[in-house]
């Protein structure tokens, strides 16, 4: 099958013409890139452009001219954050041969610059929704056997050694009919310390006694929750009374103690009113561990079917976190998010949160920038190690020494204190695993992860990429230039294409 | 070979941990056993059912190092109950996890009080009989962190180089009453202290450990049994530490 | 039934030694050097193997020990007791201007090599059943006290052997440490002049010397039990 073609018309993209051609407003030439024609799907030459306070990528192709994207909806944030950068580290091991050069040797070749953070396993393409920004185009002909999902965990552990966290996706993937096997067999696997599944949740909504094995088997749930309203949901991700779903796989979540992190897809004019009352809800909740927001990247159905799209208009990272400050108010500030410097600036934000009391304060506001950087490096989870516990007591020291410089330092050096007590009780020793929990529940995150697609492809933020989806013939695929160039060829989706089992399709009644 | 036969003893501390096996094992040793616990009756419980099953004769107290009174009234009860005490095993200590900078009046009070006042307290209302009868051995429990430089809260450390202090006054103040007076310091124990450390310190512990290991409960109560015993007779004031070679 | 292998074992303290292992039911062999008679009749007492050796000869240790271990089929414990406290023949309580190199020479072979080459040559055998070190040190080599300076050096030497073979036996389970008596009734003490004892008793405590029986027991229960205690030196000096 051939892959649906982008509905590109000239007109709705904008192409620009040239900085000559008498362009409203000045523009300055930051730097050279290298993207992808949108029209060809072809690696091409481009340029970052600097204008009105944002960054664009512009892009020539030999066959269909020019293209421009936003790439930076705020060109301070852009400027600082290409400082924040770090060392790679190596894989133990690599899958291919450097041959054309980047982005077409993937899996992952020895000039990527990041081994796998984060490796992606999708466990089967069937899907029973067909979100209109789906990135990916669910052929729902596929479900990976347990054999290649037991190559697979061999391939991740044979080039990570030890891992913090895998992820099982799809499709949806709690429609795999070994999917509860599948969560066994990653669990016993010592080397990875966390299992996390993407889902759209409503197997959560519907089946309590799921959530409960999944807290019994100690997975942790990614759960898509854009908004909390039907009107944006509808948009995003389709037909039938989403909200109810999603708030009934809230409730049995929550109920049955599920580690959970919500995942919000933001696309502009749709759902980016939405930010504030994301954090708002895990703020409240206690089994809500982390937030990541994730700006529209247009690949796959997405790509095709959304149709507010205008790649001169996106929702861009510092986008994401100037709307967090004024939707909360100023409880998360700009300033509270950095990139995260182990993977490419443009790619990665965060922001840790300590709970005090009923409160929770960001990290920065009380870590120095350096130590804060320091411990972030690398990771996206915090873990109770030696530089957790060498930044944390810098931190302490700090607030001690500099007395009434950090507003609230006296609060949450109480509540450190108090942390202690709880990680570390006079009267018994814990588990490891116990206090891990409790740890869990002092500190949130606020993740930004912005995937590119054909517009805002670079090959420098590929070259750096560390989420990857991990395939049975070994590779480990950095998951924008799969989603891009390599799915669509991927050989286990070859056959014929099968049919959705779509929720809802028959009754749009409420679960 | 039974050690502390027909020894009385008294264990502070003595519900869980390595009181417990002291408790236990002290027990096997052929010694009558008096432990005392400050809330965990629970634990208490339990072993005094362990006790039991030993054949051990023993007497429990809920009773607070802290406490003058009670612990006066302890010993009274325990020597009317069991005869006079030939042991005294000074176990109830707290530790906390605290830098200096979060570390607070009370929480410094509240260490040093219990580990070092609760010794000195206790002692004083066990020693009377000793003195008068010229015979007895007192062990403090003290700590790999009261001698030797590592990473621990001041408090605790302080605390416990306290107890080798006091354990060396103590010895040169009784010997001429025929006293004994010893201190085990342990280094990181299996179920103790230990398991409270963050992860990477256990395994800094366990790299600088020559035996690369922690200690079990059960191998330091039984070096403390051999302390005690009358076939030490000539070892007083000394500070023994088992840590395998930190 | 543990294997217990004592380096010089026909001394005052030696003999006290072997019959504590003994008591606690350890199979025992032993080295004897001038002591003949003493160490036939503490064989035949026990019903244990003795082997005469030189200590002077360190080259001859190893081999001469190995023998012995595999007399007794593997080796538990390793106690090294032999010792002499004087450069001087007859012995005496040794003055710094006194000490003369040959005699400073054979003590130190005596009391520091042959403990060094006896624990070289047996460290395989002890790792096999993760057995226990102990070596007799003396309060000379620990505190500020009048001491034999030659006799104070080498008793000094096996608390840095010990400090530095726990680590290097530690991984295969083997714990070595030193006791470090006091004055004792008799053994090494002999030359001690009266002034000096007068002065140790009235500093010591306890107010009395050791008796031979109490240094013992703690090496037995080193050798024979312990399990955690490792590159320590213990004081057996009733309160000094």
């Amino acid at each position: 099958m051939t892959r649906l073609n982008l509905p590109i018309a000239e007109t709705r993209f904008n192409f620009t013409q040239s900085a000559a051609g008498g362009h409203g407003s000045q523009e300055i030439f930051h730097s050279f890139s290298r993207g992808l024609c949108p029209q060809c799907e072809r690696p091409v030459d481009g340029a970052r452009i600097i204008r009105e306070g944002k960054v664009y990528l512009r892009k020539q192709c030999p066959t269909h001219g020019q293209s421009e994207a936003l790439i930076s909806g705020d060109v301070d944030w852009f400027l600082q954050s290409l400082t924040y950068v770090k060392e790679g580290s190596k894989p133990f091991k690599y899958s291919t041969e450097v041959e054309k050069g980047c982005p077409d040797d993937c899996g992952l070749c020895p000039d990527h610059e990041q081994h796998s953070c984060l490796p992606i396993i999708e466990i089967t393409n069937h899907c029973n929704l067909e979100c209109p920004i789906c990135i990916v185009q669910n052929k729902n002909n596929y479900n990976m056997t347990r054999e290649e999902f037991g190559r697979i965990l061999d391939g991740i552990i044979e080039r990570e050694g030890s891992i913090e966290t895998i992820n099982l996706s799809g499709g949806e993937p709690t429609l795999h009919p070994d999917f509860l096997a599948f969560c066994d067999m990653a669990r016993s696997r010592k080397e990875i310390s966390r299992v996390s599944i993407s889902t759209n949740g409503l197997r959560c909504a519907t089946d309590y006694a799921f959530c409960e094995a999944m807290a019994e088997k100690g997975i942790y749930i990614s759960l898509q929750l854009d908004a909390l309203s039907n009107p944006a949901l509808r948009t995003l991700r389709g037909g039938g009374d989403q909200k109810a779903a999603k708030e009934k796989a809230l409730a049995n979540l929550e109920r049955a103690g599920v580690r959970t992190t919500i995942v919000s897809t933001l696309a502009r004019g749709v759902n980016d009113d939405s930010i504030g009352e994301a954090i708002e809800l895990l703020y409240s909740k206690d089994f809500i561990l982390s937030l990541t927001f994730q700006p529209a990247a247009y690949t796959g159905y997405g790509g095709a079917h959304f149709a507010p799209h205008n790649p001169q208009d996106v929702i861009t990272i510092p986008d994401v976190v100037n709307l967090a400050e004024t939707q909360t108010g100023g409880k998360l500030k700009k300033s509270d998010f950095l990139p995260l410097p182990c993977s490419h600036p443009s790619c990665f934000a965060l922001t840790y949160l300590l709970k005090v009391d009923d409160e929770f304060v960001p990290f920065p506001r009380f870590l120095e920038l350096e130590k804060y950087l320091e411990l972030i490096s690398n990771r996206g989870t915090i873990r109770p190690d030696e530089q957790f516990e060498g930044a944390l007591r810098d931190a302490i020291d700090q607030m001690w020494t500099s007395s009434g410089q950090v507003p609230d330092c006296d609060r949450i050096m109480g509540c450190l204190k108090r942390a202690i007590f709880l990680m570390y009780p006079e009267e018994r020793a814990l588990e490891l695993q116990e206090r891990l929990r409790i740890g869990e529940g002092l500190v949130k995150t606020v993740f930004i992860h912005a995937f590119m697609d054909v517009h805002t492809f670079e090959v420098d933020r590929i070259k750096k990429c560390c989420t990857h989806y991990a395939l049975p013939d070994g590779r480990l695929m950095p998951g924008c230039a799969y989603n891009n160039l390599y799915r669509q060829k991927d050989e286990r989706f070859a056959g014929p294409v099968g049919k959705a089992q779509i929720w809802g399709a028959k009754s749009e009644e409420p679960v | 070979m039974k050690l502390l036969a027909g020894k009385r003893v008294l264990i502070t501390g003595g519900s869980r941990g390595l009181g417990r096996e002291l408790c236990l094992r002290f027990a096997e040793h052929g010694a009558s056993i008096g432990f005392s616990y400050n809330r965990n009756a629970g634990a208490a419980r339990k072993l005094e059912n362990e006790l039991t099953q030993l054949g051990a004769s023993f007497r429990s107290y809920q009773c607070s190092v802290l406490d003058t009174d009670g612990t006066q009234k302890m010993v009274k009860d325990l020597e009317e109950q069991l005869g006079p005490l030939d042991i005294l095993v000074n176990n109830a200590g707290i530790s906390q996890n605290l830098p200096l900078a979060l570390l607070e009046e009370e929480d410094f009070d509240r260490v040093m009080d219990t580990n070092v006042k609760g010794t000195y307290l206790t002692t004083r209302a066990v020693v009377r009989s000793m003195m008068r009868r010229k015979s007895g051995v007192i062990l403090n429990m003290g700590s790999l962190a009261g001698v030797r430089m590592i990473e621990a809260p001041i408090h605790y450390c302080a605390s416990k180089a306290a107890v080798v202090g006091l354990t060396e006054a103590l010895a040169k103040e009784l010997a001429r009453h025929q006293i004994r007076v010893l201190c085990m310091a342990p280094g990181l124990l299996e179920d103790g202290v230990g398991r409270n450390l963050p992860e990477h310190r256990l395994k800094d512990y366990l790299h600088h450990c020559a035996l690369g290991r922690v200690g079990t409960f059960r191998e330091i109560a039984e070096a403390c049994a051999f302390l005690v015993s009358d076939l030490n007779g000539y070892m007083t004031g000394a500070t023994v530490i088992a840590d395998g070679g930190v | 039934m543990k294997r217990a292998l004592v380096i010089g074992g026909s001394g005052q303290l030696g003999q006290v030694l072997c019959r504590a292992l003994h008591a606690a039911d350890a199979r025992v062999a032993f080295t004897y050097f001038k002591s003949e008679t003493a160490a036939r009749a503490l064989q035949s007492e026990l019903g244990c193997d003795a082997l005469q050796l030189d200590l002077r000869e360190l080259s001859a240790i190893g081999p001469a020990l190995l023998g012995l271990a595999e007399g007794l089929g593997g080796v538990d414990c390793l106690i090294h007791a032999a010792t002499v406290s004087s450069t001087l023949n007859p012995p005496t309580f040794d003055r710094l201007e006194d000490a003369t190199v040959d005699g400073f020479q054979e003590l130190m072979a005596i009391n520091v090599g042959s403990a060094f080459f006896a624990c070289q040559a047996l460290a395989r055998a002890l790792g096999e059943t993760r057995g226990n070190i102990v070596l007799l040190g003396s309060v000379d080599g620990i505190k500020p006290v009048p001491s034999p300076p030659p006799y104070a050096v080498s008793k000094a030497a096996l608390k840095g052997l010990a400090l530095s073979l726990c680590k290097a036996l530690g991984p295969s389970g083997v714990c070595v440490n030193v006791v470090a008596p006091g004055v004792l009734e008799r053994g090494a003490s002999h030359t001690l002049p009266e002034g000096l004892r007068a002065e140790y008793l009235k500093h010591c405590g306890l107010k009395r010397v050791g008796s031979l029986e109490e240094a013992a027991n703690l090496v037995c229960w080193l050798g024979l039990h312990n399990t955690y205690i490792t590159g320590q030196t213990l004081m057996v000096d009733g309160g000094l």
